[in-house]
C-alpha cells in the first residue's frame, strides 16, 4: 500500500506486424497497460500512420457472448477466469461453430421449455379448482361421480375432458369428474357421447375425493416442473466445458479487438502506447520483448514530461481495505501524484462509526453477520446480492469490531453496563447519572465530537497542503481557502471560540497574536486577487485592466471571507451529529430497557430487549453508517480530495470492459 | 402544502428510477436474441429480473405478461402512497385504466367461452385477481354463466353506467366493441373530472398531456374506423372521445353536416400537419385502388408517428418545472411504454418474427 498515488510511466512500442498478435496476448496476460491513442500524443505523427481497421464482426461476437452467458446462467455455471494457460491453448474464433453450438443447445432446451409451459398451464387450471375448494367457493366447481356407458372407454373420455379438468377412477371402480361449472355445457356434451350415468349417492364423498385428486395432481405436476428445471440445468451442465471454452474465446477476441483499436500502423510495423505503473515497467518491457522475439523498439516517457492532468491515477491500497477504497472511488478519482485517501478514510470512518454505534454485543452481531454473510456468498458465488450485500458483509467485518471497541470504551453490552467503561459511561452520562470523571453531561460529549471534527478537518487541510506542495501549486498553497490562509483563519477561529465558550460566552481573547493572525489571514485574502493577476499576466503575457482586477479582488475577497467563516464553522459543527447519533443510540436502548422493566417478569423483559436490540442494530446501524459516509464525503474529502483525476483502467484478462 | 414539499420526495425518487429504466441497447439486444428464452434471459439482473424468474419457473409467456401487469400496478400504487389529496386521487383515476384493461380481458375471455364456445381452461388464470382500485369480484366475473351475472357484479361500481347501457343481447349480437369504447369514454370522463380538482399548475400540465392523448386516440379511431373499416359517420362520431383540442373543431363540422373523412382530415391538418399529409397520401392511394396491405402499412406509420409525438411530449415535461404532477405522469408513461415494448418484443419472439418486422412494429 502506498501513501500517494502510484508513479506512472508511459510506454511507446514499435513491433513488427507479424508479432503484434503475440504482443496483444502478452499484454492481456499482464493486464497492466492503460492504452492511449497515438493521435492523442502526437497529432502530426498520427496523421502519417494508418488507424486500426477491424475485420471482426463486433456485434456478432458480443451477441454470441451474451447468449453464451445466458446459457451458462441457466446451467448455473460461473463465468471462468481466463489464465495464461487458457490463453496459450486458445483456438481461433470460429463464428459458425460457436453459433451452431449455441443453437443446438437452445434447441434441445426449447422442447423442455415447451413441456414446462404445458405443465404450468395445467397447474394453473388445477390450482384454480383447488383454490375454490380452499376458499369454500365450491359453487364454481362441477364435481360428478358416475360411469361411462357400456363399451365406452373411460380413458377416452378422460382425454376429451383433459382441457376442462380431470376424469379419474375412484377406489370403488367408478369415475369422478372434476371441472368448472363455466365449462359445464362442453363437459355435458362430451359425457353424453360416452353415455355417462351419474351416481348421486356418491355425492357426499365427492368433495374430499376431488381435493385429494387435485392435491395429488398438483404435487406430481410441480414435481415434474422441478425435474424439468433440473434437467435444463443438467443439459447445460453437460456442455459446461464447451461453453466455458467458447466464452473464453469470445471474451479474448473482444479484449484483443479493444487493445488493437488503440494501435496505429506503418507498412510493416505496429505502434502502440499506454500508461503503466512504474513498478511494473520493467516487467512489461520484458514481456513485450519476449513476445516480439526481441524485434521491437520500446521508449519510456516519464510523468514529468507530460501534463499531470493527463496521467491516469493508480491507487494501491491493501486488499483488506477494499470496502473503503470503493467509498473513495464512488466519490471520485484522486489527482495524479496526490495522497491516497483510502487509509485516511478507513481510520476516519471507523472512528466515526465506533463513536456513534458503540456497543460490544451489537458490534458482535454486526461482525457475525459479516462473517456468516461473507462465508455464504463465498459458497454461493452465483447468488445475487441481497439486502445484506457482499459489500456490506466486507464492511461489517470492520464496523463490528469498531463498534465492540467503542462498547468497551463506553461500557455498553447490548445496552447494559455489565463491565465498567474504560473511558466514560455513555449511558450514565446521557441519563444524567454520571457524577464523576472528565465527562459528566451531554455537553461534554458534544465537546468531544467537536474536537474530533476539528482534528478531522485539520488533517484534511494538512493533506491538502501536502498535495499542493507535490503538485507545485504554491499560490494555491498560500491563498486557497483550504491552503495556509484558510488554515490560519481556522486556527484563529478555534482559539477565539474556545476562549469565548470558556468564558461562559462573555468575552473573546484579548491576546494580540489572535488579532494579528486574523489580520494576516484577511490581508492575504485581499492580496490574492492582484497576486493571481500578476502571475497570470506573467504566464500568458496578457494584462488585465486595473479596474477589473480591483472589482474581482473585492468580490472574491467577500465571497472567500464568507465561505471560510461559514464553511469551516458549519463543517465543524456538523460533527455534532456524531454525538447526536451516539446519544440517540443510548436513549433508544434506555427506552427499551424501561419498557422491559415495566412488564415485571423475565420472559417479556428478555423479549423486549431482544426486539430493542434488533431494531437498534438495524436502524441505528444504518444511520451511523450513512452519517459516517456523509461526514467523510462533505467534511473531510472537500478539504483535500478534488476527485478530478483520470482513473487508471488497464486492459487485461480480468478487465470488466464491455465492448460496444 | 406547497408544491415543493408535495412533489420534492416523489420527484427525486422517480427521477432516480427514470435513470434505471431499461436502456435502448438492452431492448435492441432483446430484438436480436434468436429465441424467446434468450430474449427473456437478457432481463435478468435488470429491474425486470422477476420476469426472467417467472419464465425460468414456468416457460409460459402469458405468465410473464401477467407479471408485467402486476408490476405496473405496484409501481402506480407506490406513487399513490407517496402522494396525498387531489394528486393522489388523480393518479388513482389513472390506475383505473389498468383496471379497465383487466375488465376488458376478463370479459373478452368470458365472451370467447360463452358466446364463441371456446374453452377457457387455464386462460382464466392469466386474469389479475387482486384489488386494483375498486372492489371487483374477478372470480365471479370469470365464472359467470350469463351477461346479467357479470353486470350484477359491477352494479355498485364506478363502471355500472357502462353495464347499464349494454345488455346481454346487444353483446351477443354485436360483440364487445361498443362496450369497450364505453369503458374508454368513462375513463376519460373520470380523468377530465379529476383534472378539475388539481391545482392550477398541475391542471395545466396534465390537461396538456391528456388533450394530446385524446387527440391522438381520436385520430387513430378516425383512421381505423372512418377510413380503414369505412364505418358510417354516425358510428365514427360516437367513437370520438369528447375532449381534446381536435374534438372541438370536429364537433363544429359534425354540427353543420355529416362528417366525411376528407373533412376530418382537413381538421387534423390544422393541428397536426404531418399527420394530415400522411392521411392525404393514404386517401390518394386508396382512390388509386391501393392494396389493403399497403394501406395497413400507412396506418401503422401514422400510429408510429403519433406514438413518437406522444413520447416526445412526455419527455419534454421532464425538462419543465419538476414540482408538478408532470414528472409523475411522465414516469408512468415511460414505465408503461417500456413494459409495452418488452411485451411486444417477447410476443414477437414467441411468434418467430424477424428483427426487421419487430423494429417496424415497435417503432
Amino acid at each position: 500500500m502506498s501513501l500517494f498515488t502510484q508513479k506512472m510511466r508511459m510506454l511507446t512500442a514499435v513491433v513488427l506486424d507479424g508479432q503484434s498478435d503475440a504482443v496483444v496476448k502478452a499484454l492481456l496476460e499482464e493486464g497492466v497497460m492503460d492504452f492511449v491513442h497515438i493521435s492523442e500524443l502526437d497529432k502530426e505523427q498520427a496523421g502519417r500512420l494508418n488507424a486500426h481497421k477491424t475485420s471482426m464482426n463486433k456485434s456478432l461476437v458480443a451477441d454470441l457472448r451474451s447468449r453464451c452467458e445466458n446459457l451458462m446462467k441457466q446451467g448455473r455455471i460461473p463465468l471462468p477466469s481466463i489464465t495464461k494457460n487458457d490463453l496459450a491453448k486458445m483456438e481461433a474464433f470460429d463464428g459458425q461453430a460457436a453459433r451452431s453450438l449455441l443453437d443446438s443447445l437452445s434447441d434441445s432446451l426449447s422442447s423442455r421449455r415447451e413441456e414446462q409451459r404445458s405443465i404450468s398451464q395445467k397447474l394453473l387450471s388445477f390450482q384454480e379448482m383447488a383454490g375454490y375448494i380452499e376458499e369454500k367457493k365450491t359453487d364454481y366447481l362441477d364435481i360428478r361421480h358416475g360411469d361411462v356407458g357400456e363399451g365406452r372407454k373411460g380413458e377416452d373420455l378422460a382425454l376429451r375432458l383433459a382441457q376442462y379438468g380431470i376424469l379419474e377412477k375412484d377406489g370403488r371402480g367408478h369415475y369422478i369428474s372434476i371441472s368448472l361449472k363455466r365449462d359445464a355445457s362442453a363437459v355435458n356434451d362430451a359425457m353424453d357421447k360416452f353415455a355417462w350415468s351419474e351416481k348421486p349417492e356418491e355425492a357426499n364423498a365427492s368433495l374430499s375425493a376431488a381435493t385429494a385428486i387435485l392435491k395429488e395432481r398438483i404435487g406430481s405436476l410441480q414435481k415434474r416442473s422441478d425435474e424439468i428445471a433440473a434437467e435444463v440445468e443438467a443439459e447445460v451442465g453437460r456442455h459446461a466445458d464447451e461453453l466455458r471454452k467458447l466464452w473464453m474465446t469470445l471474451r479474448v477476441s473482444e479484449l484483443s479487438e479493444h487493445v488493437e483499436s488503440y494501435f496505429s500502423y506503418t507498412r510493416n510495423t505496429t505502434l502502440f502506447s499506454g500508461w503503466v505503473p512504474s513498478s511494473k515497467a520493467q516487467e512489461v518491457e520484458s514481456v513485450i520483448y519476449e513476445a516480439a522475439k526481441g524485434r521491437c523498439i520500446i521508449e519510456w516517457t516519464e510523468d514529468s514530461e507530460v501534463e499531470r492532468d493527463k496521467i491516469p491515477t493508480s491507487v494501491s491500497s491493501a486488499k483488506v481495505l477494499a470496502p473503503f477504497e470503493r467509498m473513495v472511488k464512488n466519490y471520485g478519482t484522486p489527482e495524479y501524484g496526490s495522497i491516497n485517501p483510502t487509509p485516511f478514510t478507513t481510520v476516519a470512518y471507523i472512528i466515526m462509526f465506533a463513536l456513534m454505534f458503540a456497543d460490544v454485543g451489537q458490534g458482535l452481531v454486526l461482525l457475525l453477520i459479516g462473517i456468516i454473510g461473507g462465508h455464504w456468498y463465498k459458497s454461493h458465488p452465483m447468488a445475487k446480492d441481497g439486502l445484506i450485500s457482499r459489500y456490506l458483509c466486507s464492511l461489517l467485518m470492520f464496523l463490528g469490531p469498531a463498534s465492540m471497541v467503542g462498547g468497551v470504551l463506553f461500557g455498553s453490552y447490548f445496552g447494559f453496563n455489565w463491565l465498567p467503561a474504560l473511558w466514560f459511561n455513555y449511558h450514565a452520562v446521557v441519563n444524567g447519572n454520571a457524577t464523576a470523571g472528565l465527562v459528566t453531561d451531554i455537553f461534554d460529549i458534544l465537546g468531544i465530537t467537536i474536537k474530533f471534527g476539528i482534528a478531522v478537518i485539520s488533517l484534511g487541510l494538512v493533506l491538502n497542503w501536502i498535495n499542493l506542495i507535490r503538485k507545485r501549486r504554491y499560490l494555491e498553497l498560500v491563498f486557497d481557502k483550504n491552503g495556509l490562509v484558510g488554515g490560519l483563519i481556522y486556527a484563529m477561529g478555534i482559539w477565539a471560540c474556545y476562549h469565548f465558550v470558556g468564558s461562559g460566552c462573555q468575552s473573546f481573547p484579548s491576546n494580540p497574536v489572535l488579532y494579528a493572525g486574523l489580520g494576516v489571514g484577511l490581508l492575504l485574502l485581499l492580496v490574492k486577487g492582484p497576486v493571481y493577476a500578476v502571475h497570470k499576466a506573467r504566464l500568458s503575457g496578457h494584462k488585465e485592466k486595473v479596474g477589473t482586477v480591483v472589482m474581482d479582488t473585492i468580490m472574491d475577497f467577500l465571497v472567500q471571507v464568507l465561505e471560510i467563516f461559514s464553511g469551516f464553522l458549519s463543517n465543524t459543527l456538523s460533527f455534532m451529529r456524531v454525538a447526536g447519533l451516539g446519544i440517540a443510540h443510548v436513549s433508544l436502548m434506555t427506552a427499551f430497557e424501561q419498557i422491559a422493566e415495566m412488564t415485571g417478569s423475565i420472559v417479556p423483559y428478555v423479549l423486549i430487549m431482544v426486539i430493542g436490540n434488533v431494531l437498534v442494530i438495524a436502524l441505528e446501524g444504518l444511520s451511523a453508517g450513512i452519517q459516517s459516509l456523509r461526514l467523510n464525503y462533505y467534511e473531510f474529502f472537500t478539504r483535500y480530495f478534488t476527485g478530478r483525476g483520470i482513473a487508471y483502467e488497464p486492459v487485461g484478462l480480468k478487465s470488466r470492459i464491455v465492448i460496444d | 402544502m406547497d408544491n415543493v414539499s408535495r412533489y420534492g420526495y416523489i420527484n427525486a425518487k422517480l427521477r432516480a428510477r427514470i435513470g434505471a429504466i431499461l436502456s435502448s441497447s438492452l431492448l435492441e439486444s432483446m430484438i436480436k436474441a434468436p429465441r424467446l428464452p434468450d430474449a427473456v434471459s437478457l432481463l435478468s439482473g435488470t429491474q425486470y429480473d422477476c420476469l426472467s424468474e417467472v419464465f425460468r419457473r414456468t416457460g409460459d409467456l402469458q405468465q410473464v405478461e401477467l407479471e408485467i401487469f402486476s408490476r405496473e400496478i405496484k409501481i402506480q400504487r407506490d406513487i399513490i402512497r407517496a402522494l396525498s389529496g387531489s394528486p393522489a386521487d388523480f393518479v388513482t383515476t389513472l390506475l383505473e385504466k389498468s383496471e379497465i384493461e383487466n375488465i376488458k380481458n376478463a370479459i373478452r375471455l368470458w365472451y370467447s367461452a360463452k358466446v364463441l364456445n371456446h374453452s377457457m381452461s387455464y386462460r382464466a388464470s392469466y386474469i389479475y385477481r387482486d384489488r386494483i382500485v375498486n372492489d371487483i369480484d374477478w372470480t365471479r366475473i370469470i365464472n359467470a354463466l350469463t351477461w346479467d351475472e357479470i353486470a350484477s357484479a359491477f352494479r355498485d361500481s364506478v363502471y355500472a353506467p357502462v353495464f347499464q347501457t349494454h345488455g346481454g343481447e346487444e353483446i351477443q349480437n354485436n360483440g364487445l366493441f361498443s362496450f369497450e369504447i364505453g369503458l374508454d369514454h368513462l375513463w376519460f370522463e373520470r380523468v377530465y373530472a379529476g383534472l378539475a380538482h388539481l391545482s392550477r399548475a398541475d391542471r395545466e400540465v396534465a390537461t396538456r398531456i391528456y388533450d394530446v392523448d385524446v387527440d391522438l386516440k381520436n385520430i387513430l379511431n378516425l383512421i381505423r374506423y372512418g377510413f380503414y373499416h369505412k364505418a358510417p359517420s354516425a358510428t365514427v362520431e360516437g367513437i370520438f372521445i369528447p375532449h381534446g383540442s381536435l374534438y372541438a373543431l370536429l364537433e363544429k363540422k359534425m354540427r353543420s353536416s355529416q362528417l366525411s373523412f376528407a373533412d376530418a382530415r382537413q381538421v387534423v391538418s390544422r393541428k397536426y400537419p404531418e399527420v394530415g399529409a400522411m392521411m392525404m397520401d393514404m386517401e390518394s392511394k386508396d382512390e388509386m385502388g391501393g392494396k389493403a396491405s399497403g394501406l395497413a402499412y400507412d396506418t401503422l406509420a401514422i400510429e408510429n408517428y403519433l406514438a413518437r409525438h406522444r413520447r416526445r411530449s412526455y419527455r419534454r415535461i421532464l425538462s419543465l418545472d419538476p414540482f408538478t404532477i408532470g414528472t409523475i405522469l411522465s414516469y408512468i408513461h415511460l414505465c408503461t411504454s417500456t413494459d409495452n415494448t418488452i411485451k411486444g418484443i417477447l410476443e414477437a419472439k414467441y411468434y418467430g418474427w424477424d428483427e426487421e418486422r419487430i423494429r417496424r412494429e415497435l417503432n
